[in-house]
């Protein structure tokens, strides 16, 4: 519509005078702003006043932490580290430093600090980075392990199903190989030798694969000659039983594993009774003891091995002197020594020849028997560094992670040389990003899901060998 | 119109800044293990120039309240307001690490999306209001005149209609005036209209309406009182434009209440939030 209207006639209906005309807007927008600016502050006050900080919380605090988070100088106890920060550029100026975390942490372990300082990884901040949205502060990014563990190749507790690094001159050198070395042994060249390998340094004779074919019940043909032998199928949980966490597997005893199979018994006189699975000489004593009591109680057992022996009145019993009883014992000693601790004539240099050396490797003794036994050194456990529960993986069967080749339905290792000890690939099959099994059994894939960073060998150690 | 050719160096300059400081981010996000975070310098980085901005862009009220300083032309500061502001958007985000943090961050960055969607808001309100007022109303007044203005109006139409009628009362005695048809159409439809508020369900708000009240009035006053009658549909259609402008007004400049305000709340938590950032 056109605008009719003169210059005049719009200047006569206006108020020349502005500051009359109230500006509802301006003065709205005016009390508005100033309750924005006081609101936001009454509340920080109040919460400031409280004593409660945790409105300043960029982001939940470990579940662990929760009873201090609304103390910030509980953990932050040196002020304008951030500050500090920005003006150094530097991220590894942290706001909380170790001894801020050993005010309560005081006895945590740090086994990896020798690795972790050479690293570049001083402080328990680089690791464990609070508010982070993390319950635990174990469940930091796989990137920081990756740091240092760049590539699973190198990865040192499954060195041993490698060859040994050719870049290797001396392996005992390597922090990282030194437990692997008290437990398995590297055998060949370091160079082109196709061979080489590591080895199991349990000092042992033992066949997996014997043990897992139908047997027959060699216990109840001892017991029993007349009893037809009956077929046996052991199984690895025969031996291989979880301890009381179910977590890992106790320690195979011999008592317990293998004394119902393979009883100490040998041929000949006292041969009723069992030897006990100890130490050469303990058995020699045992051995002496009950061939004592023997002679004492059947005293015409000495006629038996000396029949051509006068009698010098008729008719009255054989009183043997003790002289002649301990001539009588050692005698009969030394031939079941022969049966038990050595190699009997002709039977080759089989070691499965006597009760002992069937299954323990012997070294050259200065005195006694002539052997001594090796301890055999069964490792508590293997990757040391790691975490595993059994239980958790009860769902599969025991070979498919402990095999000599893959994808065997039973276990083929001839000899306690094979490391039986699974390979990173079979980890991850499930565990990581090359899964290869169904959908149903994929595992999580954390570094920390199996590896432990503050672990005590000595304690873990401790707690093995008390199980 | 706000934004126009003028704009386009402070628009490429806001592109430039906002892809080099994107790259500046991916590469420092994917070489941190934990992903970005505000806490660290780069982060810290971002966040100052993020804040820098921002107090930049509220300087802008300042610089209003200072007309005669030589700091720049009003034109200059408002296109800097927005494009910086603009700017301050990704700064922020990169320094937050596109997470929303604490409670004072989430209450912080809630606060800052409604003063940057207040902004936008009142960008594109700036952008074409303007022009839709022009279009709409021919006979534009200032906004704050508008009550005086239409007393003006309500006091031409008084005195056209005591003019014809005599006085805007009816007539003591009862013989009826051949008038009082008009004098009775005033004083109940068009002087409330002509108020500085209007009933919302007032039927001469409606041009469609309006034309068919007065059509048929013309049909019912005298001849002698239809040139008033036309004059007083002329007042009716000024009120209506102001009415209008006056709607499209508030449009235009009440998203100020949210935007000025909200500021404020922003720059008390944006300074708590950085205060207890750096001491803790």
């Amino acid at each position: 519509m056109p605008d009719s209207r003169t210059n005049s006639s719009v200047a006569e209906r206006l108020e020349l005078q502005l500051e009359r005309v109230p500006n509802h807007l301006h003065r709205c927008r005016r009390w508005v702003t100033f309750a924005c600016g006081i609101v936001p502050l009454l509340f920080i006050a109040v919460f400031t006043f409280k004593g409660d900080h945790t409105i300043y919380l960029s982001r939940p605090v470990a579940t662990g932490h929760e009873p201090a988070q609304a103390d910030c100088k509980s953990c932050h106890r040196t002020p304008w580290q951030p500050l500090v920060r920005l003006a150094r550029i530097d991220n590894d100026v942290r706001s909380v430093h170790d001894q801020d975390c050993q005010q309560c942490h005081r006895h945590s372990k740090h086994d990896h600090n020798p690795f972790a300082i050479a690293k570049g990884v001083p402080d328990c901040a680089v690791c464990h980075q609070e508010h982070r949205g993390f319950q635990r502060l174990t469940e930091h990014a796989d990137d920081f392990c990756v740091k240092c563990h760049a590539s699973f190749e190198q990865h040192p507790e499954f060195a041993v199903h490698r060859a040994w690094p050719p870049d290797q001159q001396s392996p005992s050198d390597e922090m990282m190989f030194r437990e692997l070395l008290e437990i398995a042994e590297f055998r060949g060249s370091t160079s082109g030798d196709q061979d080489a390998r590591w080895i199991d340094k349990t000092a042992l004779h033992f066949n997996h694969k014997d043990h897992l074919q139908p047997l027959n019940a060699v216990w109840d043909k001892q017991a029993d000659t007349s009893a037809s032998p009956t077929t046996v199928q052991l199984e690895c949980s025969n031996c291989h039983q979880p301890d009381a966490t179910g977590s890992y597997m106790r320690p195979i005893v011999f008592e317990q594993h293998c004394q119902q199979c393979h009883p100490l018994k040998f041929s000949g006189k006292l041969s009723d009774q069992p030897l006990p699975h100890e130490t050469p000489n303990i058995v020699r004593g045992v051995l002496r003891d009950r061939l004592m009591a023997h002679v004492r109680e059947h005293p015409e057992a000495m006629l038996d091995s000396s029949a051509e022996t006068p009698s010098r009145l008729p008719n009255k019993p054989l009183q043997p002197t003790p002289k002649d009883q301990w001539t009588w014992v050692e005698e009969e000693l030394r031939l079941i020594e022969t049966a038990v601790f050595q190699t009997a004539p002709g039977a080759g240099t089989s070691p499965k020849n006597n009760a002992c050396q069937k299954c323990h490797m012997t070294s050259a003794a200065e005195s006694g028997s002539g052997f001594q036994i090796i301890s055999p050194n069964i490792p508590t456990r293997w990757l040391a560094h790691s975490r595993f529960d059994h239980g958790r993986h009860r769902d599969l069967a025991c070979v498919e992670c402990h095999h000599v080749e893959r994808g065997a339905k039973s276990l083929q290792s001839v000899s306690v040389q094979d490391i039986l000890i699974p390979k990173l690939e079979v980890c991850q099959n499930c565990h990581g990003a090359a899964r290869t099994l169904p959908t149903e059994r994929y595992g999580r894939k954390n570094c920390v899901e199996c590896h432990q960073y503050h672990h005590d060998h000595e304690s873990i150690n401790a707690d093995a060998q008390s199980q | 119109m706000l934004i126009d050719k003028s704009h386009r160096l402070w628009m490429i300059v806001t592109i430039v800044a906002f892809a080099l400081s994107s790259c500046l981010y991916v590469g420092y996000a994917k070489s941190s293990p934990t992903g970005a975070s505000g806490g660290s310098w780069q982060g810290m980085g971002f966040g100052i120039a993020g804040s820098a901005l921002m107090v930049f862009a509220g300087l802008l009220a300042g610089r209003k309240k200072v007309p005669r300083l030589s700091i720049g032309t009003a034109r200059f500061w408002l296109k800097a307001h927005i494009w910086l502001g603009l700017l301050s958007v990704p700064l922020i985000l990169f320094h937050a690490g596109f997470r929303w943090g604490g409670p004072l961050e989430q209450v912080l960055l809630l606060v800052f999306a409604m003063v940057i969607a207040s902004g936008i808001g009142g960008v594109v309100f700036q952008q074409y209001l303007p022009r839709v007022m022009k279009d709409a109303t021919s006979r534009e007044a200032m906004f704050e005149q508008l009550p005086h203005v239409c007393a003006a109006l309500r006091q031409t139409a008084d005195e056209q209609v005591v003019a014809i009628c005599g006085s805007l009362f009816p007539p003591s005695d009862d013989s009826p005036s051949e008038q009082e048809h008009l004098r009775e159409f005033y004083v109940e439809s068009v002087r409330p209209f002509l108020a500085a508020r209007i009933d919302r369900r007032a039927p001469l708000l409606n041009v469609s309406r309006a034309e068919a009240v007065f059509s048929q009035m013309q049909h019912t006053v005298p001849a002698s009182s239809r040139a008033t009658l036309k004059r007083l549909a002329s007042i009716c259609d000024e009120r209506r434009e102001l009415a209008r402008q006056a709607r499209l007004h508030k449009w235009l400049h009440y998203w100020l209440i949210v935007h000025v305000p909200l500021s404020m709340s922003l720059l008390v938590l944006a300074i708590t939030h950085v205060i207890a950032s750096v001491y803790y």
